[in-house]
């Protein structure tokens, strides 16, 4: 077994005399459709190759690996270039010289002979019957016309388990594509043998006319090739096929599709009246008011809907000319287009909003739309009826334009409330009233700040008065509260010093009346304050009594009890005075 | 009391004063607005943006105006002045209604997309600014500032009454609101004034000179953050990441 693998891998490059230094060889030299060899190109020393001479192969993909050898202390550098190609054709194909450039000039490989046989080759096949993995291209018309939508599909057939599946991007030169995003997944029987198949869909839309190549489609993986250990062992039946547990390999394969050629024929000429839409595919064509009368300065809503299959997303908006007293304003088209097995499908719709300027009976054009049906090879002209829109007089209100869409046929209560956009943008209009000229006089940011701290400097200074004075106040008035508690308590007769409380009444009176405190005062002084304060005349008078009272207090006999009354009620009236 | 009408008096001059030196007599003249508004209605854009300039010159300074301004720029096509003006008059009328939709038309037109920038905090701390002009902020906070230490000063003088109580209260408010703002107002407008592009493009260059690397371009009607001014350039930033130098007459302070 080991002798047999051995054998393989000597088998597996076969190598080519070439040139010093360039070597090229590759993997295999028989294919069969849809199989790729590896084209390995090593060079001594660094160096590119020209695969341009190529023809025959396409490069799937491409790669490279840089080796250094150190031999009896001498250091050299290699450098392998490897190529995977699908041939494009059949038969003996030829793989020619190819140029590469490296440090001593160009050098050319030698040429190497493939085979590619018409039939899949027993290696890729079960027991010589169908191949294990293949592509299948398909398209759903060969000969479209410009502009018609065809369905390309890519099909992946496995038989086999691969591994790391990856198919690479698919372009399309000359057509508009959209790949369908439902990828289809099922199983199939081939000449005997059950395969999986993953079918891609593409919707394709020829731009111009003439002869294009469509793919191939490339898919790179690599196949579980089962190991020794296969059959129908209980450890296979538990595992499965896993190739880990099963002893099996992966080897890295590529696979292409073959090629499809479509031929795109042009839209032949549009004979007659009429105007090509540039619509392809087949379409309905309809028109709809959503009211037959309206009030002068309200409008109706005008729809044109084109539905069908086909590039429908083409469909311009239909002209609506404005006639006389009839304001035609037009909405943003509603699309309702999707994307399926069968290619765009949908509608679109054109609104208009018809504003009668004045009372009548109004007719819409008819309208008319000519598109190009593959299928008859023919262009076909739809046309839709004038409609009536009766315009009654209406109040004098400005024209209120409803640009969206109301429900093709609304009932009571349904589809009254509408979406107003704009229709057009401007700016309003100037002002020109006499606040235009007004120029206040711009608020510093100093004046901000001293007016800002005006109030709390009033009320700080304010306060600070308001407490001065308060002050003031108080002296005077305390000195009048002991005033009359003094008389109070030489008036009730329960003191012993009665005229010792008539003399301190008299001098708190005076201090109140001078505004201040105090508790003893002379006669000059009493006479002075009071001058100062009120009047000389008052100043002498209250001197003379204190002068008596203290004459009868300290003159040595006991007062009869009428004269302290008199001394006490006269007392009473000079307090009086004095605290008033 | 004779005391208690004394202080009241004290305080109702000092707020007629602060008062009168916000208002002022309007001036300007009447025959510039009406040739401004005539060369307007006969699409003379460009003259009708004159005559109001004029107005300006003669130190008018309002909404309406201003708003003028922008409309005529707007038509004769200069956007960068017209959402210059337009901005200007937010300052003075914020809530314009017809303001707000010619600006934000004029925005609409600016090739420049807005970039978050910061003042996320601030908008947030004063997101009422945009709703008064700054004239009626600042009104506003000098009449609670004076109501709010009127009802101190009747507190003290007339004892604690309900009705100064909810007055002081209601005025502290007033003022905690207005005054900050007022004064953020005063910071914005000193330290960091905002510009607009007035050029159709305007490189904004590395340095000051034309020999420095442009960064990148700014369009008509695009509106930065004034951040310096010196040697005939002023440094804006459009974004915290987007900052740089860019010649003074492309640009105008707001």
């Amino acid at each position: 077994m080991k002798r047999l693998a051995l054998a393989l891998l000597i088998l597996l490059f076969i190598p080519i005399p070439s040139w010093a230094g360039v070597q090229a060889r590759v993997d295999r030299v028989d294919l069969a459709p849809g199989e790729t060899l590896t084209l390995a190109v090593s060079i001594d020393g660094d160096g590119e190759v020209d695969i341009s001479p190529l023809e025959d192969f396409s490069v799937i993909s491409r790669g490279s690996s840089t080796s250094l050898n150190i031999v009896n202390g001498k250091m050299s550098r290699s450098q392998e270039l490897r190529f995977v190609l699908a041939p494009k054709g059949t038969g003996a194909l030829v793989i020619p010289a190819l140029p590469v450039k490296t440090d001593d000039g160009i050098v050319r490989t030698q040429p190497i002979q493939i085979r590619v046989s018409p039939n899949p080759t027993p290696q890729s096949r079960a027991g010589g019957g169908a191949p294990d993995v293949f592509l299948r291209a398909v398209v759903s018309e060969n000969r479209p016309f410009v502009g018609q939508q065809i369905i390309f599909q890519l099909k992946v057939f496995r038989a086999v388990r691969i591994a790391n599946a990856n198919l690479q991007d698919l372009t399309f030169p000359g057509f508009t594509s959209k790949q369908v995003e439902d990828q289809k997944d099922y199983t199939t029987t081939l000449d005997g043998r059950q395969y999986a198949v993953t079918e891609l869909s593409f919707v394709l839309g020829p731009l111009d006319p003439g002869r294009f190549e469509l793919g191939p489609g490339v898919l790179n993986c690599d196949l579980v090739v089962q190991g020794r250990r296969s059959g129908n062992s209980m450890f296979d039946q538990f595992f499965g096929n896993d190739p880990f547990f099963s002893g099996g390999r992966l080897e890295p394969r590529v696979f292409q599709s073959e090629k499809v050629e479509i031929n795109v024929l042009p839209l032949p000429p549009l004979i007659g009246p009429g105007k090509f839409s540039g619509l392809v595919g087949r379409f309905d064509f309809k028109t709809e008011l959503d009211q037959a009368s309206v009030n002068v300065g309200d409008s109706a809503s005008f729809a044109v809907t084109i539905e069908g299959q086909g590039n429908i997303m083409d469909a311009g908006k239909p002209e609506f000319p404005e006639s006389d007293g009839l304001k035609v304003y037009s909405d943003k088209p509603e699309e309702d287009i999707s994307l399926g097995s069968g290619g765009y499908v949908g509608k679109k719709v054109f609104r208009f909003a018809l504003a009668p300027g004045k009372p009548g009976r109004y007719l819409t054009p008819a309208l008319e739309m000519t598109y190009f049906d593959p299928e008859q090879r023919a262009y076909v002209a739809k046309k839709a009826q004038a409609l009536e829109l009766e315009a009654r007089p209406g109040k004098d209100k400005e024209v209120q334009v409803v640009m969206s869409p109301a429900s093709p046929s609304p009932t009571a209560g349904e589809g009254l409330k509408r979406k107003v956009e704009f229709i057009d943008r401007d700016i309003l209009p100037l002002k020109s009233d006499a606040s235009v000229l007004a120029s206040p006089t711009p608020l510093s940011p100093t004046l901000f700040f001293l007016l800002l701290l005006s109030p709390p400097f009033i009320f700080v200074v304010a306060g600070a008065i308001q407490r001065r004075v308060s002050h003031k106040k108080d002296s005077s008035r305390i000195m009048a509260e002991r005033a009359w508690s003094a008389l109070k308590t030489a008036a009730d007769g329960r003191s012993s010093d009665q005229l010792g409380l008539c003399s301190r009444a008299v001098v708190a009176a005076v201090c109140s009346k001078a505004d201040r405190e105090g508790e003893a005062l002379t006669y000059m002084e009493i006479e002075q304050l009071l001058s100062t304060c009120a009047t000389s005349e008052l100043g002498t008078e209250v001197k003379t009594f204190m002068e008596r009272l203290d004459g009868v207090r300290y003159g040595g006999r006991v007062p009869e009890r009428s004269e302290i009354e008199d001394i006490i009620n006269r007392t009473r009236e000079l307090v009086k005075t004095l605290c008033r | 009391m004779s005391m208690i009408r004394k202080l009241v008096l004290l305080f109702i001059v000092a707020g007629g004063l602060a008062v009168a030196g916000i208002g002022g007599a309007s001036g300007g003249n009447v025959g510039a607005l009406a040739e401004g508004l005539k060369a307007y209605d006969e699409g003379r854009f460009a003259e009708a943006a004159d005559e109001f300039q004029k107005l300006v010159a003669q130190g008018a300074k309002n909404g309406p105006l201003f708003y003028n301004l922008g409309n005529a720029y707007l038509k004769a096509g200069d956007l960068g002045r017209a959402v210059l003006w337009y901005e200007r008059a937010v300052k003075y009328s914020p809530r314009d209604p017809d303001l707000r939709f010619n600006l934000a038309h004029a925005r609409s037109l600016v090739q420049d997309e807005k970039e978050s920038g910061g003042g996320v905090l601030t908008g947030v701390a004063f997101f009422w600014k945009g709703l008064l002009g700054e004239r009626s902020i600042q009104l506003a906070a000098l009449v609670s500032n004076f109501f709010l230490f009127l009802a101190l000063g009747l507190l003290r003088l007339a004892g604690r009454r309900q009705v100064f109580k909810g007055l002081a209260v209601a005025a502290l408010i007033s003022t905690l609101l207005f005054t900050p703002t007022a004064l953020y107002q005063f910071h914005r407008a000193e330290f960091d004034p905002e510009g607009v592009i007035l050029a159709g493009e305007a490189p904004v260059r590395s340095g000051l000179s034309d020999q420095a690397a442009e960064l990148f371009v700014l369009h008509a009607g695009t509106k930065v953050e004034v951040q310096d001014q010196r040697d005939g350039y002023v440094r804006i930033a459009f974004s915290p990441e987007k900052i740089g130098w860019i010649k003074k007459d492309l640009l105008g302070v707001i």
